[in-house]
């Protein structure tokens, strides 16, 4: 590695590290992972985040929770029909630590001399932040999919309306 | 003058005309007709609350309304389509009923979704 930066020139170098702060950053402002169980214990369900697709398959569903979002929409889908959805809502009682810097960014008043310079190394732990809405997401989800009832199951849906 | 306001008229109507849709033949797999009859009534219903129109000939629609039933093993999955004249698809959905009331909801939805 340190050999390829030196056979870098001075521009590529920066270029480099920019790159690899940026996935840095990029990979610490995704929250903790949540799993996702569907209840009838298919895998063949596609799993979507806020109409984004993150599982392809429903029996390893493990995907990063959004740092800014108050809640997700979570929904299961195969053969591009909607089998259920549900919200999930941050957990009450699991703030996450806050944060000092965020503190000391809030008390740094704008007039001050170092304003520019603080603001060079506070910005990016202020992107590190995890969350600054109180509560995580749970842990693991798991989605109820499939009919209430022996009723509902067992509809005979080939008979003609009674 | 009167030419102008023969333009502003044309316009004018052209916002306010309804979206009319011709609905297909349903397709059904291991479903009875009449909830293809229960489904339609439904969504006739539905764009006269959400203002759009469901046209008998299929020349005098914008566009047109595809509704599959299909039996799956869990229950029927609802898919509606909705296609220019020339059949291409321009948007679909699809809900998985389990008893013919679920079918109101997912009416509600794509009515919206349509109008």
């Amino acid at each position: 590695m340190m050999k390829f930066f030196d056979n870098c020139g001075s521009g590529m170098k920066w270029y480099f590290l920019l790159i690899i702060l940026f996935v840095l950053l990029n990979a610490c402002a995704s929250g903790p992972a949540m799993k996702v169980r569907i209840s009838d214990g298919r895998s063949d369900y596609s799993i979507y985040r806020d109409g984004e697709l993150v599982c392809t398959r429903s029996d390893s569903c493990e995907f990063s929770t959004p740092v800014e979002n108050e809640s997700m929409y979570i929904q299961v889908c195969r053969n591009n029909v909607i089998y259920g959805g549900v919200r999930v809502y941050r957990e009450s009682g699991t703030s996450l630590p806050s944060r000092g810097v965020e503190k000391w960014m809030r008390s740094t008043h704008p007039s001050d001399a170092f304003e520019l310079v603080t603001g060079m190394f506070t910005l990016p732990v202020f992107f590190l932040t995890p969350s600054k809405i109180a509560g995580q997401f749970p842990a693991e989800v798991v989605l109820t999919v499939g009919p209430k009832d022996s009723v509902q199951a067992n509809f005979p849906w080939e008979k003609p309306i009674q | 003058m009167i030419r102008y306001i023969a333009i502003v008229l044309l316009l004018a109507s052209a916002l306010w005309a309804k979206t009319e849709y011709f609905i297909l033949p349903v397709q059904l797999k291991g479903v009875h007709e009449d909830y293809a009859k229960k489904i339609i009534s439904l969504v006739k219903e539905y764009a006269s609350i959400d203002g759009y129109a469901i046209v008998p000939n299929k020349k005098d629609s914008d566009y047109l309304l595809q509704i599959k039933l299909f039996r799956d093993d869990t229950g029927v999955a609802v898919i509606f389509e909705k296609r220019k004249k020339n059949d291409k698809l321009v948007w679909s959905y699809g809900h998985i009923a389990y008893v013919p009331n679920d079918f109101i909801p997912i009416v509600s939805y794509v009515s919206s979704r349509i109008k």
